[in-house]
């Protein structure tokens, strides 16, 4: 099925993607559970917890971390899986293990009643976890379906097979 | 051993990795260059290793490894306005209300005096803990005046035995209470600190202390 250009993905693809996007939620909520503890560990060990004083900037700064260290390593996992199992149409299909990462974080987030909404919340809860399991998630699958050099090469040479 | 590592460098020289690593770094490179030219800016002028910390009802310096919060509520029953600094040897909360504010509390809790409200600080502290450990004692120590904030204040120092932190464990606690009025308005600052780590917890409280500078305090005209 075609829509705007793309190919929609088939079921099984699908199936692939949603997976994905659970392994995506899982390490997201694993690391993030450890990551916030370490961060204030580190702050601790280096005598600066005084910079949480200011907050817009320590969110923003905290939620850089964050992006490298949990959203873009939930969504390369959730990537990972899905560009094992998929090798086509990945610009489409590669979507989803991000989105439905993030999806799920959103709600258990709004069940446990951390959802900030001013600009910098946003930017913390929201802008950066997207980005992050989105660009996370399609170099995962692009890193398991990009071409080796050795298969480059394969690519490149030409067979010949002369009859006897 | 050497088939991981083949395959480890072929995978590493992916360039979808490449680009997963070097965001990954770069985002923690630029999150702690953030951190960084916080502490840079935020930096006391007049005290070393001590940072800044400037509202519009505030300023006040405290060291590097505390951290400052304020809160300010106004309703119904007046003008609320609280500073938090808290660090590894104490806690330091400081609380300015407004005239409404102040005639609400007092009549609230039926207090006629700041020595009064004083005790009844000091007994709802400890009842909040007795309900948590029975076992708890609290002694009064040091009874007197001082002057902070350009004002004449009393104090009371207590100590109390047996105070439960979230894990359970027990602590000596030391805790004093200051309160003054001005014009009406009631100002009270709390400082608490384990027994053991008083002295250097006092000392830092009291440049803490000698360094706010409560503007909207001192501005008459304004509600705090």
């Amino acid at each position: 099925m075609r829509l705007l250009g793309f190919n929609l993905p088939e079921k099984s693809v699908l199936i692939h993607a949603v997976i994905g996007g659970v392994i995506c939620f899982i390490v997201v909520f694993l690391i993030s559970s450890m990551a916030s503890p370490i961060l204030l560990q580190i702050l601790v060990f280096l005598g600066i917890t005084g910079v949480m004083t200011y907050q817009d900037q320590f969110l923003l700064a905290a939620g850089l971390i964050l992006f490298g260290t949990v959203y873009l390593v939930g969504g390369f996992c959730g990537g990972l899986y899905t560009g094992y199992q998929v090798q086509e149409n990945l610009k489409v299909t590669l979507i989803i293990p991000g989105l439905i990462g993030f999806i799920i974080y959103i709600v258990i987030t709004y069940f446990f009643g951390q959802i900030d909404l001013s600009i910098i919340g946003m930017i913390y809860g929201f802008f950066l976890p997207l980005l992050g399991n989105l660009v996370g998630a399609y170099l995962g699958g692009y890193a398991m379906n990009w071409p080796s050099e050795e298969e480059k090469e394969e690519a490149g040479k030409l067979t010949l097979e002369l009859p006897k | 051993m050497s088939f991981i590592l083949n395959y480890l460098r072929r995978v590493l020289r992916r360039p979808p990795v490449i680009a997963f690593i070097a965001l990954a770094l770069g985002s923690c490179l630029v999150g702690y260059t953030i951190l960084y030219l916080e502490l840079a800016q935020h930096q006391s002028s007049s005290r070393v290793g001590y940072l800044q910390f400037e509202t519009d009802n505030i300023k006040v310096e405290f060291p590097k490894s505390w951290f400052a919060y304020e809160v300010k509520n106004e309703n119904a029953s007046g003008v609320f306005y609280r500073v938090g600094v808290i660090g590894p040897t104490g806690e330091a909360y400081l609380a300015v209300q407004d005239e409404k504010a102040t005639d609400f509390i007092m009549n609230r809790f039926n207090l006629t005096s700041i020595t009064s409200l004083i005790v009844y600080m000091v007994n709802d502290t400890f009842t909040a803990i007795l309900s948590k450990n029975p076992q708890a004692t609290l002694d009064f120590g040091e009874n007197s005046t001082m002057s902070v904030l350009s004002l004449d204040a009393q104090y009371s120092k207590v100590s109390i035995r047996g105070v439960p932190d979230s894990k359970g464990a027990l602590h000596n606690v030391t805790y004093m209470v200051i309160a003054g009025l001005k014009q009406g308005r009631l100002v009270y600052v709390l400082f608490l600190s384990e027994e053991d780590k008083w002295d250097e917890g006092y000392q830092t409280f009291v440049i803490i202390l000698s360094s706010i500078d409560l503007r909207r305090w001192n501005d008459e005209t304004s509600g705090v």
